[in-house]
């Protein structure tokens, strides 16, 4: 149902607020959402530079010998991830001038990259050689990425929300709200793992 | 559109809501807490199968854990469970799967009968009323358990419980008062309040806003459940430090997911809040012409979303060093320990001005109303609260003076702490300006209000002290820091709780609360929680130190005297609880406006219509130019739109 034919059908109902700003209530929320995200990621990252940097007994190498994180791999990941950015915006851009070909596509090119990283991510996991047991250096490793993976996730299901309604017609040119701020959200996952990729494999 | 109208006090089904399936089938799978609490069970066995299967996927031995099982099933699926069983998720489900949505036929809005206040509801009148009766019931609860451990303090010596019996009710009661009371109860009050003094006919999110008072319950069961855990309830008090804690028992996961759902439950309330204050004023109403209570709850709304993340951070740490062998706080492995407490209190200072500043808010409506006068300097209390929010970020150190911390960040850490003292003392001077020459009207709520006033000016100066890097070397650790924090909670924050829930109680229920038994509670209140906490001063600095259950004699005579105070400072809350429910069952019907307010939510009926305005108001001047000839508010327009309706 469109945000338009919602409001109208609402006016019945309470009287119509006053829209006070120029900015739209959802958008601010979404905004106001990822703010709090960054704070939590945050958290993280100061946990991170207190283990590794403030600790008088961190180890001189990291990751102390003899772990490694798989840098290369982690950057083909980067890579697809940073991508899959460009297909979103494509997909809305398309969606805003009604292709709705090209909206589908990169919607579903999106996804599929999103899913490629988030697999990827798994089975890096599991070959990486160690387990959150093996010290410091681990816990902030899998700390980092794994909230990370938890956000490609979340992103992954409105992702998935969004070409679901998509293929059934739901977005035209005039109300693409549902494509916009999932697409806020995905650029946010998107431009965290890019810090989170030179915070934890690069530095 | 005209085919779908109904009269908005008559409760009906419109054409197009599902018919009913017969009343077994409608409880056992429409939304509700049957549906709720079935649900919870089936959320509960699919989290533990799931942690069974990856376990035993992975060949890891054993397949059965816990502490995993309990975490995964118990406190994540079971509550996500009860959430969809209740019906928080039903709208977003069919926009999710790609369905059209049901139209909004605001029938899960506004409460018909005391049934409605059991269920979803997007009514943010009904969601305020919703968070003041759990909060209050949790405060029963916390209560209970101060009175309990009281008794076991009444004397030196070990008299009813043993030492993690007793360390768990402390903790509990510290994380039931912090998490279940003071910060949702300012929710709810603000809940209540907000929009209609905005002008706005709800909040900007409805349903999200019904999601995030549902997330509280979770958490104050969780909280309280932990007393079932084998090996006791969290004891590492409501701090809960590292590496303490991750030596518990398994009671200290209950913290840790229990914070998690509190914390979550505020930060969606916070993010309500600004977008409503943003997006949704009144035309006219301006950031200069809010309500000082707005501004306090955009105040403290910031605070919540920007801080509030570190703490959920903090025990997902300390959860994962518990039941995932990582090493975040164990020096074992690598682990940094202070870091705790540095990530800990970058969310705990700011939660302490997120439990004042909302307090500072109402108590501006109450004096201001009260004493029939203008806030004195409107701009200066807006911005003195802006001022509270920036420095509150730079201060949280001063809780670790003692802890081991780098000692070059105590003298940086004192000069911010005492500069708070400037924001703080611009409001407390402007309070007593606002009554200066103002004709006082000595109502319950103002009663409360000037009650704050005092007290949070002695608990104010026993934070000066405490701020000071050498007093508080010697203090720390002491029945002084006991003494300043319920200075600073219970006389500052919960004096303003009781504060706001009498003044807008004719509000709320339509009804007016009986004013004897009001001031019979506040002064009985006022002199045991004097003679309870005042002492603890003392003691403090004669060395007696906090959370023991066993203390030198020589300090029994003066914990014998706290003790009988502080049973005085229970039963004067019977006192309310009797006051508040007699009168919301058959106390005498109140006026639309009895304090004569000028804000908006007076404007409009006891109880306010279920949309709040049949026309938004056109907002024209500030909110208090009492006694200013001429000045208005606003403007309420005709009620059109309601004329249509009912024809």
């Amino acid at each position: 149902m469109s945000a338009h034919a919602e409001a109208v059908h609402e006016h019945h109902g309470p009287p119509e607020a006053n829209q006070s700003s120029r900015v739209d209530a959802r958008t601010l929320g979404m905004l106001l959402f990822i703010g709090s995200e960054i704070m939590l990621f945050g958290s993280f990252f100061a946990a991170y530079f207190f283990v590794r940097v403030v600790n008088p007994s961190a180890p001189a190498e990291w990751p102390p010998e003899p772990y490694h994180f798989p840098v290369f791999v982690a950057g083909v990941n980067t890579a697809i991830l940073v991508t899959s950015s460009f297909t979103m915006h494509w997909a809305l851009q398309s969606i805003k001038r009604g292709q709705r070909a090209g909206f589908l596509a990169g919607m579903v090119l999106t996804f599929v990259m999103g899913l490629a990283f988030l697999l990827t991510q798994v089975v890096e996991y599991l070959n990486v050689g160690f387990n959150t047991g093996a010290g410091a250096f681990a816990s902030v490793f899998f700390g980092l990425t794994g909230l990370h993976g938890a956000h490609v996730a979340i992103g992954l299901s409105l992702l998935l929300m969004v070409i679901i309604r998509g293929f059934r017609g739901h977005f035209t040119p005039e109300h693409h709200h549902g494509v916009e701020l999932p697409g806020i959200y995905w650029h946010f996952v998107d431009v965290m793992w890019i810090v989170v990729y030179a915070t934890v494999y690069l530095l | 559109m005209t085919a779908t109208q109904h009269s908005h006090d008559v409760h009906q089904y419109p054409a197009h809501f599902e018919p009913p399936h017969g009343s077994t089938w409608k409880l056992l799978f429409g939304p509700g807490l049957v549906r709720g609490a079935w649900m919870a069970a089936v959320g509960f066995v699919l989290g533990m199968l799931l942690v069974l299967v990856l376990r035993a996927w992975w060949s890891w031995d054993p397949a059965w854990n816990t502490e995993v099982i309990l975490v995964v099933g118990g406190m994540v699926f079971a509550p996500l469970g009860f959430l969809a069983g209740i019906g928080s998720f039903d709208y977003w489900l069919y926009y999710i799967s790609g369905r059209p949505t049901r139209p909004e036929d605001h029938s899960g809005h506004g409460a018909h009968s005391w049934k409605d206040y059991f269920r979803v509801n997007t009514d943010h009148k009904v969601i305020g009323i919703q968070y003041l009766v759990t909060t209050f019931v949790f405060f029963t609860v916390g209560g209970l358990m101060a009175m309990f451990f009281r008794a076991e303090l009444a004397q030196p010596g070990l008299q009813f419980v043993d030492s993690q019996t007793f360390n768990g009710l402390v903790s509990v009661h510290a994380t039931l008062m912090i998490f279940l009371f003071i910060i949702p109860a300012f929710a709810g009050l603000a809940n209540f309040a907000v929009p209609l003094m905005l002008g706005a006919p709800d909040m900007a999110f409805p349903r999200l806003n019904a999601l995030s008072f549902w997330l509280l319950p979770i958490a104050g069961i969780m909280f309280i459940a932990s007393f079932l855990a084998p090996g006791g309830a969290f004891g590492a008090g409501w701090t809960g430090y590292a590496p303490l804690a991750e030596g518990q028992p398994l009671g200290q996961t209950f913290f840790n997911m229990g914070v998690q759902w509190a914390g979550a439950s505020s930060i969606m309330t916070a993010l309500n809040f600004l977008v409503t204050i943003i997006t949704m004023r009144a035309p006219g109403m301006t950031f200069w012409r809010m309500p000082l209570l707005v501004w306090a709850n955009f105040t403290t709304s910031l605070l919540v979303v920007i801080a509030t993340p570190f703490i959920a951070g903090s025990q997902f740490f300390v959860m994962f060093d518990r039941i995932m062998h990582t090493s975040f706080f164990t020096p074992e492995g690598g682990g940094y320990v202070l870091g705790y407490q540095h990530i800990f209190w970058f969310y705990s200072h700011p939660a302490v001005y997120i439990m004042m500043l909302p307090g500072f808010g109402i108590v501006s409506e109450v004096i201001s109303s009260m004493s029939r006068k203008p806030i004195f300097g409107y701009r200066l209390m807006a911005l003195s609260l802006l001022g509270i929010l920036v420095l509150g970020f730079s201060v949280w150190a001063h809780h670790m003076f003692v802890a081991g911390m780098a000692d070059w960040l105590r003298v940086p850490m004192m000069i911010t702490t005492l500069l708070i003292a400037i924001p703080t003392g611009i409001k407390v001077f402007s309070w007593v300006a606002t009554l200066w020459r103002g004709r006082i009207h000595l109502t319950t709520p103002m009663l409360f209000a000037l009650g704050f006033v005092t007290m949070f000016v002695i608990g104010g100066l026993s934070g000066i002290y405490l701020g000071s890097v050498p007093i508080d070397i010697a203090a720390s650790d002491t029945y002084f820091i006991v003494a300043h924090i319920h200075y600073v909670l219970f006389g500052g924050s919960v004096f303003t709780i009781f504060a706001g829930v009498y003044y807008w109680f004719p509000k709320m229920t339509g009804r007016m609360y009986d004013e004897r038994l009001g001031k019979w509670h506040f002064w009985l209140t006022f002199v045991s929680f004097n003679a309870t906490f005042f002492p603890m001063h003392y003691i403090g600095l004669r060395g007696m130190p906090r959370r023991v259950f066993d203390y030198e004699s020589a300090f029994g005579d003066m914990n014998f005297v706290i003790s009988i105070a502080s049973f005085v400072l229970g039963a004067s809350f019977i006192v309310f609880v009797y006051n508040i429910v007699t009168s919301w069952v058959r106390g005498p019907i109140a006026d639309a406006n009895p304090w004569r307010a000028r804000t908006l939510e007076w404007q409009v009926s006891s109880p306010p219509p279920i949309f709040n305005f049949d026309e938004i108001p056109q907002v024209v001047g500030g909110p208090y130019e009492y006694g200013v000839p001429g000045a208005r508010h606003a403007v309420m327009n005709p009620a059109k739109e309601a004329q249509e309706v009912h024809a």
